[in-house]
């Protein structure tokens, strides 16, 4: 190949590299508009808009999905209107691969709020001069709570300087203050609701009684255990955003949590506990329709066009055919078919590249998803032929959230909400499937 | 790139998985993060001195980090958020280590420390990025 193509290719590989876009960045498609399907960022905007003073709301985001950007968007979309807004990132607060507890999370949510809202210059200064951390130090006096006990000897003024930090690294200060906190909850919601009123109120003061602020609360569906906590922490999640939904609602502020989407599989009414606005899911693109299996045409288009915005595809690939054909093996999912394209350019030996790359490129994305137990690809196949994800007992769902996680499974919404196994490995889910029934009816069979 | 004489033979699938790895070298931008899955020593060792080789003409270098116990895993963790050098291309963590059958000792296992460490690489994997994004940092971590 010579330098021009090289330097086609070494672009279109940067061009697929895997990072959120700003909303005016060229590359950005509004895939969700134009694929038929309702628009999720405005059916959120649209919720705050007509919710005046302060709304909660749930984001459900598929990993790959362009959550961050869409994020990124609803930001701008608001911004617009005239809203002051924040976009923090909850993994800069809190540690997520521990349980979380609604203590931890609200003074997380509060010092996230003030830090954003002083680097946004929404305020020039915090309330009163201090962050949500130095007012918590005088929040563990009122509350007469040892700072010795929590910290292992830490004297009062180094936790203060410090609890940012000790919240996200040290996972013993963090459980003994959510024991500690335990008995102070009602208090902790209070002084946590007062600061942001107090912060919004200054907000106000410099930019007008009318003006609206908005919280985006990123990253919180990142939330997983190991192989061992996993039941664990995915309980936590569902007690904080069920059990504890009410205290996720905060006077004088809007506010969406992005939540892992097992939550919704869990909670079926989760949207009455957030109501109006309740709970919007960033599916994968519909590229086949759910009865017949046949093609999705505007979803097609919608993928088609985010490739062109990326670079010259008809160099790299040669044809329309292999373009769908890469479309329908991505399952609709914008990372993936990303990667496959990213996985094409490093077999390119020619322009256009050879079947041969072009099928080594899918099947290395496939060969990422296998192997696949025998007991996962039971259930699999089951969500194949259903298009359901229910749970048949709930000490599986860290199953489930392992499949939606891995796109294994895929989220398709238009009408209705429905499920399927991700293209690339339907067939090996269904022939093992098959297999472990014959096994089972030959072991259930008497022996002549 | 021309594998030297020291390589391992790493058979055909083992040679296409270093034209992916030369490729992403190649034509990545920024920061990124990949695994090698090798129950080999050597055929890591080759996949290592191939990347330094093709780096070295660029006039960039490959930082190494060769933890020998399970703890100098996590050390191996927290060492990529050092200050790095101007120089590197690329940070190579290299542990392919199993645990005995019989585990005699008390301390943490190679597979706790893995997974511990791909837990902590997850959840600090933004701040890598931005720590490495910053002009000077290494460019790359594998």
């Amino acid at each position: 190949m010579d330098a021009d193509a090289r330097n086609f290719l070494r672009e279109f590989f940067r061009a697929v590299s895997d990072r959120p876009l700003e909303p005016n960045d060229p590359r950005y498609v509004s895939i969700y508009a134009s694929s038929g399907g309702d628009d999720p960022v405005e059916l959120l905007a649209r919720a705050i808009e007509w919710t005046p003073g302060e709304s909660v709301q749930l984001l459900s985001g598929f990993r790959g999905t362009g959550k961050s950007t869409e994020l990124r968007r609803l930001q701008a979309r608001l911004t617009a209107s005239g809203y002051k807004v924040v976009l923090c990132d909850i993994e800069d607060y809190l540690n997520l691969s521990t349980r979380v507890d609604v203590s931890d999370f609200l003074m997380a949510l509060a010092g996230a709020f003030g830090d954003a809202i002083v680097a946004a210059g929404h305020l020039r200064s915090h309330p009163m001069s201090e962050s949500y951390w130095q007012r918590f130090s005088a929040f563990m006096t009122r509350t007469r709570v040892e700072f010795t006990e929590l910290s292992g000897g830490t004297k009062l003024g180094e936790i203060s300087a410090g609890l940012k930090a000790n919240l996200k690294n040290d996972p013993t200060f963090r459980q003994r203050l959510q024991e500690r906190m335990a008995g102070h909850l009602g208090a902790l919601v209070t002084d946590v609701r007062d600061y942001i009123t107090e912060c919004v109120q200054q907000i106000k003061k410099e930019h007008g009684d009318l003006t609206e602020v908005v919280l985006l609360l990123d990253s919180m569906e990142h939330i997983r255990g190991t192989s061992v906590t996993a039941n664990e922490v995915q309980s936590s999640v569902e007690t904080l955003f069920a059990a504890q939904s009410d205290k996720l609602h905060i006077p004088h502020l809007h506010v969406v949590y992005t939540v892992p989407p097992y939550l919704k599989v869990r909670y079926p009414n989760l949207s009455a506990l957030y109501e109006p606005g309740g709970v919007q899911v960033l599916p994968a693109i519909k590229v086949k329709q759910k009865h017949d299996g046949s093609d999705c045409a505007a979803g097609v288009t919608s993928m088609r066009a985010v490739v062109e915005k990326r670079g010259d595809w008809g160099r790299l690939l040669g044809s329309e055919a292999r373009l769908k054909h890469l479309i329908e093996s991505s399952g609709g999912h914008l990372r993936d078919l990303l990667r496959i394209l990213a996985e094409i350019v490093r077999r390119a030996d020619s322009l256009p590249v050879s079947d041969h790359a072009v099928e080594s490129a899918v099947n290395q994305i496939k060969n990422d998803a296998l192997p696949i137990a025998e007991q996962d690809a039971v259930w699999l196949a089951r969500i194949a032929n259903t298009n359901r994800a229910s749970l048949a007992v709930a000490s599986r769902l860290p199953d489930l959230a392992r499949f939606l996680d891995t796109h294994l499974v895929l989220c398709y919404r238009n009408g209705d909400e429905w499920y399927d196994v991700h293209p690339l490995i339907r067939d090996e889910v269904e022939a093992q499937a098959l297999d472990v029934a014959k096994r089972a009816k030959a072991a259930a069979t008497p022996a002549p | 790139m021309t594998p030297g004489t020291a390589d391992a033979d790493l058979g055909p699938n083992g040679e296409a998985e270093w034209q992916r790895l030369r490729r992403q070298l190649e034509y990545a931008d920024g920061f990124w993060l990949g695994f090698v899955f090798t129950r080999s020593p050597a055929v890591c060792v080759t996949l290592r001195s191939r990347t330094e080789r093709m780096l070295k003409t660029r006039a960039m270098t490959l930082q190494s980090l060769r933890p020998a116990t399970p703890p100098e895993l996590a050390v191996a963790l927290a060492s990529l958020f050092d200050a790095p050098a101007v120089h590197h291309g690329c940070v190579w963590v290299e542990a392919v280590r199993s645990d005995p059958a019989i585990i005699t000792t008390s301390g943490p296992t190679w597979r706790d420390a893995w997974e511990s460490f791909a837990l902590r690489l997850n959840e600090r994997r933004d701040r890598l990025r931005r720590h490495t994004s910053q002009g000077a940092g290494p460019r790359s971590s594998l």
